[in-house]
């Protein structure tokens, strides 16, 4: 009888500690590691089509941000951005522009959703939208780490700001001022 | 078991009871004025108006000598004539505002028909509006000049916000602009009280932390930082900006929310606008 | 009762091997970080700005909101408890009038370990 309710203890604090805070942890110190896991099951499940593509049929799907594409998905997003050779040198030439591109698209897309929410409830920050802004104009510009780099600072500014925004909610006279 | 259930409800509908209530404007007000008091003992009740330079002796000497030639004179001046000067259909300000131009004391009120706080400026571009001219940007330029002459015709009237108890929505704008006043924003993480409250006195670099009481008195300001005039919502911008928060619109709902709230605290202070500051 | 006793032991012993077990941000990064670097980070207005808050000895135009950084080793028994401070003041203080440097993303990594670095020295 005490040992079962000796363990019933163990594992009673091991769920109600462990797994919030694994979350939370998770939470602090993963948000890119997060991020990047998302994006790898993302560009693994969705087709990576260069916007720009003319002829070829959508690039074949499993192709992850940083690998080595495969050679007809290689071609066309060589073909759609006019960088000769690239491709054709091998297994480990850089992604298509194409495949950048949209996840520059995507990392951008998820920065406004995370400002707008932020914004939805009062707590946007000051510098998020010229973050995205300037994400943008590096995806322009052809500098999409730059931009993924921008792009990613600004989501995390955007739940930041959602979070606090949230924890403040019904802020009112400090201890300090109540007790004189 | 029943004497556990008795004890267990009561203290329940103790702690929701004490979750639930929160002071009344007039006991905030009274906890607001007492705890600056305490803080700042030497400075007399209504020169709190005066912020900072009530409490730094060699920022007010600076203060009073600039105070002979005031900066703010330019725009007070040509408020004046923004008063006097007939809109395109021939009607003046004066037409909106029987009782004007001393009609600073009056705002900011809780407007039934409206269901909502209504400040100066809003007043002033509604008569713009209503007599066919556009309505101005309230916190800068020509329309915080209008404002300066108003301000300083108004000097001496006391500060007496209502906050009508037949209408619910004037204590939730009262309420909002509580909240807003408490909640930690930006990127770093400030409240307007983390500075205003317990630093109020503190040092930030080389300037002195004006105290919240008697914030709303003085406006608008000739902010030599700004080289011009310019009303108390840009001032909350610029604030809010500091922290890295994204600021909010010049006389839109939460910034008319704060400045009720703001200027409920410091009911009793005398006006002493248009004010000068770095 | 009796087994509610056990019940509690078990729940405490767990707990506490949960705390133990969970990666610190401030363990992880044993600041590794740049005396030099971290100095012009205190004192640079659109970085950790510390001046603006904190008299530091060689500092100009300091603030007083904040206390004098002196003797910082003799007031933080490790430097990754001066470097969690700096991380998020909020966690010892939740009236703290300080920036969460590192949880609010004012400052990088590498800064945060170079402020802390130069702090530490004071």
């Amino acid at each position: 009888m005490q040992i079962r309710t000796l363990f019933a203890g163990l594992l009673a604090a091991t769920l109600m500690v462990g797994l919030p805070t694994l979350n939370l942890a998770q939470a602090a110190e993963g948000p890119a590691k997060a991020q990047k896991a998302k994006k790898k099951t993302q560009q693994a499940a969705k087709p990576t089509a260069p916007a720009a593509s003319p002829a070829s049929a959508p690039a074949p799907a499993a192709v992850p941000a940083a690998a080595a594409p495969s050679p007809a998905g290689a071609a066309a997003g060589a073909a759609a951005a006019g960088v000769a050779g690239a491709a054709a040198a091998g297994a480990l030439a850089a992604p298509a522009d194409g495949d950048q591109k949209a996840a520059l698209d995507k990392a951008i897309a998820d920065a406004q959703a995370a400002r707008k929410k932020a914004a939805s409830v009062g707590g946007e920050w000051r510098d998020t939208a010229k973050m995205i802004k300037q994400a943008e104009e590096a995806g322009a510009a052809g500098d999409f780490a730059k931009g993924l780099k921008l792009a990613n600072e600004a989501q995390k500014q955007g739940e930041l700001g959602y979070e606090q925004a949230v924890r403040e909610k019904g802020a009112g006279f400090p201890d300090y001022m109540k007790k004189q | 078991m029943n004497k556990t259930i008795l004890t267990l409800a009561a203290i329940g509908l103790t702690l929701g009871a004490a979750g639930a209530s929160q002071a009344t404007p007039q006991e905030d007000q009274a906890m607001f004025q007492s705890y600056f008091m305490k803080r700042f003992p030497n400075v007399p009740k209504d020169d709190f108006v005066n912020g900072a330079y009530a409490l730094d002796p060699v920022g007010r000497e600076n203060w009073e000598a600039i105070e002979e030639f005031p900066p703010y004179e330019t725009a007070v001046s040509n408020g004046e004539k923004m008063w006097a000067t007939p809109f395109a259909n021939g009607k003046t300000y004066a037409d909106c505002f029987p009782d004007g131009p001393a009609i600073a004391g009056k705002y900011p009120y809780w407007n039934k028909d409206k269901g909502t706080v209504v400040t100066l400026t809003m007043d002033l571009n509604g008569c713009r509006e209503a007599n066919g001219e556009k309505p101005l940007k309230p916190e800068t330029g020509p329309m915080a000049e209008l404002n300066a002459y108003i301000a300083f015709e108004s000097r001496g009237q006391i500060r007496k916000v209502v906050i009508p108890e037949d209408d619910p929505r004037a204590l939730a704008a009262y309420e909002k602009g509580r909240e807003f006043y408490f909640t930690r924003r930006g990127q770093f993480n400030f409240a307007c009280v983390t500075c205003h409250g317990a630093n109020s006195g503190n040092q930030l670099r080389s300037e002195i932390l004006s105290p919240a009481f008697g914030h709303t008195t003085h406006w608008p300001v000739y902010r030599s930082k700004w080289g011009e005039i310019g009303g108390l919502h840009r001032r909350y911008k610029g604030c809010n900006e500091q922290v890295r928060a994204k600021a909010f619109e010049a006389d839109g709902e939460e910034y008319r929310d704060l400045e009720y709230f703001m200027s409920y605290m410091d009911n009793g202070l005398p006006l002493n606008g248009p004010g000068a500051r770095k | 009762m009796r087994s509610l006793g056990k019940f509690a032991t078990g729940a405490t012993v767990a707990a506490l091997g949960w705390a133990l077990l969970l990666p610190s941000p401030h363990a992880a990064n044993a600041p590794v970080g740049d005396v030099e670097a971290g100095k012009a980070i205190a004192m640079d207005r659109a970085k950790g700005n510390c001046i603006a808050c904190h008299m530091i000895p060689g500092g100009q135009s300091p603030g007083t909101i904040g206390p004098a950084l002196v003797a910082m080793s003799s007031r933080y028994p490790t430097i990754e408890k001066l470097h969690a401070q700096i991380y998020d003041s909020t966690v010892a203080n939740p009236q703290s009038a300080m920036p969460p440097f590192g949880k609010n993303r004012i400052l990088t990594e590498q800064e945060l370990n170079d402020v802390t670095a130069y702090i530490w020295s004071l």
